[in-house]
């Protein structure tokens, strides 16, 4: 048995969505991922190796692969992921022992508390039944990733949620407006809303998504490149304090209240633009995990593709020369093009090469908390969802943060945790660490409390907001309760922690992801060239992007780093499953009329509850 | 959802790549097309001779000779006792389907849909029929066949119990409702809006129904939708369906027969300032009248008779709307 099989895992991606029982003669069974290679690796040579399997790292993996490059994918740890794993708690516990005993680069300060619930005999669940994103991550419904998750029908591996809850933390108490809705509809129903702010309101949409191309939107924007975006809505759109936070901090998702406009509005409009491309959210979570699940599903694509994969090993030596590298399971295979290292798989004799190239890059810090809860926390949820985002605008906090506080909630329901409980991912974007932990703390504390008397018992609230509210409905109970403020509760009963655990991590990735979105020789780490060996291309470590923007980007840097151009990026013609064959609706002369086709084309449309779904009615024929 | 989408232009060599693929494509479409006149002419009706039809169809249903070739020939093999017409109608209801949902706005399919649906008689399942002109009304709310088909539906749905229609009839005018809030503009819903409100309204009326507070009176009805209306030029002033909606309000007898003159007269004034503000508005921010306002204030002095207040506005849109200048010029002939 491989260590692979011993060591505590969640079921890989490639264990919870098998292929198909039988193996078609065209694509090669997935020999290393369910069964890494054990032993030693039975090949001479290979083009590209990759270390590390992070969604980056796995992504290029995949892209290479299927243009027909020879991949060999290997991970020094046990399972898949890297610094974008999804862990279990025995995982996080141990990865914390290595980050401290400094084994992981680029992670520092990890601290974890476990309540000794889950070691106890009679415990309903176990360390396997959480999945904790180092990296969790939203993807917005109109972005390159899902694009790219499509095109290379990686997507069919995997499962996605909507998440449509934006909530805003402000002036002590948590709010949720037009985020929450189609925004249009929330702007032309809500009653609280003046005529006149719903036309500024209008106005500054229609703005954002105006064609990027317009003459007068550039104009707009270029005149405005240095004017931070709070004075452009405020004077230009004659926007209130409120509906300003909200635009720039939920739905834009910016950290600092000195955002320039461009930036600002391009945030803002990822977000506007991915209402109803699939339904009435913005959002979408991957089940069972964030970039861990995705980098599963592209290794799985890569394996197909013909990657051979080998876990638990690392690189001991590499000789330039002879193109000739070494591997801790004592194999040495000939590498024909070119390696892409993993900032966390680095093996001794490159460190001083990496040290060189990052030597004058800004250090980026990302502090992150991670609590799990015994709630659900169906309270911050929209109807029929799992996940819910809680922003925390700068300087909303007691402890005066500089940066807001970003936190995604996900529950049983997708998959991360037992039913009933919640996983709490709270980052910062303070440098400070020290700080960030106070912001951290102090963001985590308004939660605990918002969540605590959210569920609390009803009745008293009900009593409260009936003399206030003549039309007292049930409905309007629950939203009331959201919105009350937090100063005069104090909490019965306390929140149940399962597990606590934070660190920092550091990237060389910008926040505002400008280095990945115009990357040079000087500013990316992937472009730096080294001395002393011009096969290695180090990656960067996950940016601190709380969307999977930047991603794509960043592969198609490095497989144009190898292969020169990024033309054939995932260009992989797929046979095309979805003709249309008339051929099924033959009919036969009556004797055998009742025998006729049940062909996969004559589903209703009332029950196409299916994959299909994903694609809009018609979108391929559809003729403007 | 359709709308505002870019359709991809193909680069010159991808397109050569696609009329390269294209033309074995071609030469069987017309082959299979020729075939199928020659037997026409020769007036078989086979089994056979459909299945050539679906063939082609599939390559090409804006083909609508071929549709009712199909008919005829469905026609002709149910009347040999060669199919079984319940089982073939339903299949054909299924090829439809399918077609439908790779063309969702070709006539000819929804129009066969319809056929054989009469086709079946009694056996037609109209509550069906809804939900799936339901769910593509949800996918593509602007469909305007999607639109027209549900009326057809609804009124295969009504029945001689008046209660029950009005029932459904005022489910309809929530489904109108949640539509236009999800998006303004969407005419279909607003036009299909106007054809329910006198419909259930006269049945409301017929029933004496209390339970509807909003189509008790016309007046409050009017005002209701005006209400709805001029959010609606708050909040997206260059939508057309609103400002086309906005006319049939003040213009439509339905309305205004009722009203007495005074009423009438102070409805338009009414409406007429919060155009002129929101106008005003529009000056203000870009410095420059709306010409949508313009144009509703033109048809509401028209309505109040002041035809000495319209000149000046069409003199206004001369300069603002160069496109549609020639019509203005026109229209200011009769002032």
């Amino acid at each position: 048995m491989s260590s692979f099989h011993r060591a505590e895992r969640r079921k890989s991606v490639a264990e919870r969505s098998p292929s198909v029982s039988y193996a078609p003669d065209t694509i090669p069974q997935l020999a290393g991922l369910e069964k890494p290679q054990e032993h030693n690796l039975h090949i001479g040579e290979c083009d590209v190796l990759v270390m590390g399997t992070g969604l980056v790292e796995s992504v290029v993996a995949a892209a290479l692969s299927w243009q027909g490059v020879d991949v060999l994918h290997i991970d020094n740890k046990t399972c898949y992921g890297d610094s974008n794993s999804t862990l279990t708690i025995e995982q996080v516990k141990s990865w914390c022992q290595e980050v401290n005993s400094g084994r992981i680069q680029h992670f520092e300060d990890a601290q974890v508390y476990v309540t000794g619930d889950i070691y106890h005999p009679q415990s309903k669940f176990k360390s396997k039944d959480y999945g904790i994103d180092l990296t969790p991550k939203i993807m917005f419904a109109q972005s390159d990733l899902l694009s790219l998750l499509v095109k290379s029908r990686v997507y069919k591996y995997l499962e996605f949620q909507s998440l449509s809850n934006f909530h805003i933390f402000e002036n002590d108490s948590f709010s949720t407006k037009f985020a929450n809705a189609s925004s249009k509809e929330e702007i032309f129903t809500d009653q609280s809303l003046s005529l006149l702010t719903k036309r500024y309101l209008m106005k500054f949409l229609k703005f954002v998504l105006e064609d990027n191309n317009d003459e007068d939107k550039r104009k707009t924007l270029a005149d405005n490149a240095k004017v931070t975006i709070y004075d452009f809505l405020s004077q230009k759109f004659n926007l209130e304090t409120s509906q300003i936070n909200e635009l720039i901090y939920s739905i834009g998702l910016c950290i600092k209240p000195t955002t320039k406009t461009p930036e600002a509005i391009a945030r803002i409009r990822r977000f506007l633009v991915s209402f109803n491309v699939y339904g009435n959210f913005p959002v979408l979570v991957s089940k069972y995990g964030g970039p861990g699940e995705i980098s599963q599903g592209f290794c799985r694509s890569a394996a197909v593709a013909g990657t051979t994969y080998k876990l638990n090993t690392a690189l001991t030596d590499y000789d330039p020369q002879l193109k000739l590298a070494k591997f801790s399971d004592k194999s040495s295979i000939k590498i024909n093009e070119k390696l892409i290292v993993a900032p966390t798989q680095i093996p001794k004799f490159l460190q001083s090469s990496y040290n060189e190239i990052t030597e004058s890059l800004k250090k980026v810090n990302i502090s992150r908390l991670v609590v799990i809860v015994k709630k659900d926390c169906k309270e911050w949820m929209a109807d029929q969802e799992c996940s819910a985002m809680v922003v925390f605008p700068p300087e909303s906090l007691n402890s005066q943060n500089k940066t807001s506080i970003q936190a995604l909630i996900q529950n049983g329901g997708t998959g991360v945790c037992p039913p009933g409980q919640s996983i709490w991912y709270l980052t910062s974007f303070e440098q400070d660490s020290i700080k960030a932990k106070q912001d951290l703390q102090c963001a985590f504390e308004k939660m605990e409390s918002s969540i605590l008397r959210e569920s609390s018992d009803l009745d008293d609230v009900l009593d409260e907001n009936l003399s206030v509210n003549k039309s007292g409905t049930s409905l309007v109970v629950n939203s009331v309760k959201l919105g009350k403020s937090l100063q005069n509760f104090v909490p019965k009963e306390t929140l149940e922690i399962i597990c606590k655990f934070g660190f920092t991590q550091k990237t060389y990735v910008l926040n505002d992801l400008s280095n990945v979105i115009n990357p040079t020789d000087e500013n990316n780490v992937s472009l730096r060239k080294t001395k002393d060996c011009e096969d290695i291309i180090f990656t960067n470590m996950p940016s601190s992007e709380i969307s999977y923007d930047g991603i794509v980007k960043e592969c198609k840097t490095i497989y144009q780093a190898i292969t020169g151009s990024d033309d054939d990026f995932f260009d992989v013609d797929f046979e095309d499953d979805d003709e249309f064959n008339p051929a099924g609706f033959h009919q036969q002369p009556t004797t055998s009329s009742s025998n006729l086709k049940t062909s996969d084309n004559d589903m209703a449309i009332a029950s196409s509850d299916d994959e299909d779904n994903a694609h809009p009615f018609g979108a391929d024929e559809m003729e403007l | 959802m359709w709308h505002n989408v870019k359709k991809q232009t193909l680069s010159s060599e991808a397109r050569l790549a696609k009329i390269e693929r294209d033309k074995e494509k071609i030469h069987s479409y017309n082959k299979l097309k020729d075939e199928i006149f020659k037997i026409r002419n020769e007036g078989s009706h086979t089994v056979e001779f459909l299945n050539k039809l679906t063939d082609l169809l599939g390559l090409n249903p804006e083909f609508y000779t071929i549709w009712n070739i199909r008919r005829e020939t469905l026609s002709s093999l149910f009347h040999q006792h060669q199919l079984d017409s319940q089982s073939t109608l339903e299949d054909e209801l299924k090829f439809v389907m399918v077609l439908m949902k790779r063309y969702p706005k070709c006539y000819w399919i929804w129009n066969h849909r319809l056929w054989c649906l009469f086709q079946l008689g009694k056996d037609a399942n109209w509550e069906f029929e809804l939900g799936i002109v339901s769910k593509l009304l949800s996918m593509d709310e602007r469909n305007f066949h999607g639109w027209q088909y549900r009326r057809v539906v609804i009124e295969n749905l009504e029945t001689h119990d008046d209660l029950e229609n009005l029932k459904i009839n005022l489910q309809e005018f929530k489904f109108t409702s949640s539509k236009v809030n999800s998006n303004i503009s969407n005419f279909s819903a607003w036009h299909n809006r106007s054809k329910l409100i006198p419909k259930v309204y006269h049945l409301v009326g017929k029933l004496n129904y209390q339970d509807e507070p909003l189509f008790q009176s016309k007046e409050s009805l009017l005002l209701h939708e005006l209400t709805l209306v001029n959010t609606g030029m708050y909040v997206d002033i260059d939508d057309s369906s609103i400002w086309v909606y906005l006319e049939w309000l003040l213009s439509d007898c339905f309305f205004i027969d009722e009203l007495s003159n005074d009423k009438y007269h102070d409805i338009l004034n009414d409406q007429l300032k919060i155009i002129n503000e929101l106008n005003d508005l529009e000056i203000t921010d870009n410095g420059k009248d709306n010409c949508w306002c313009l144009k509703a204030m033109i048809i509401i002095n028209e309505l109040l008779d002041n035809r000495s207040a319209v000149r000046p506005l069409l003199e206004k849109l001369i300069d603002i709307d160069p496109l549609r200048r020639g019509r203005y010029i026109d229209q200011l002939d009769s002032f």
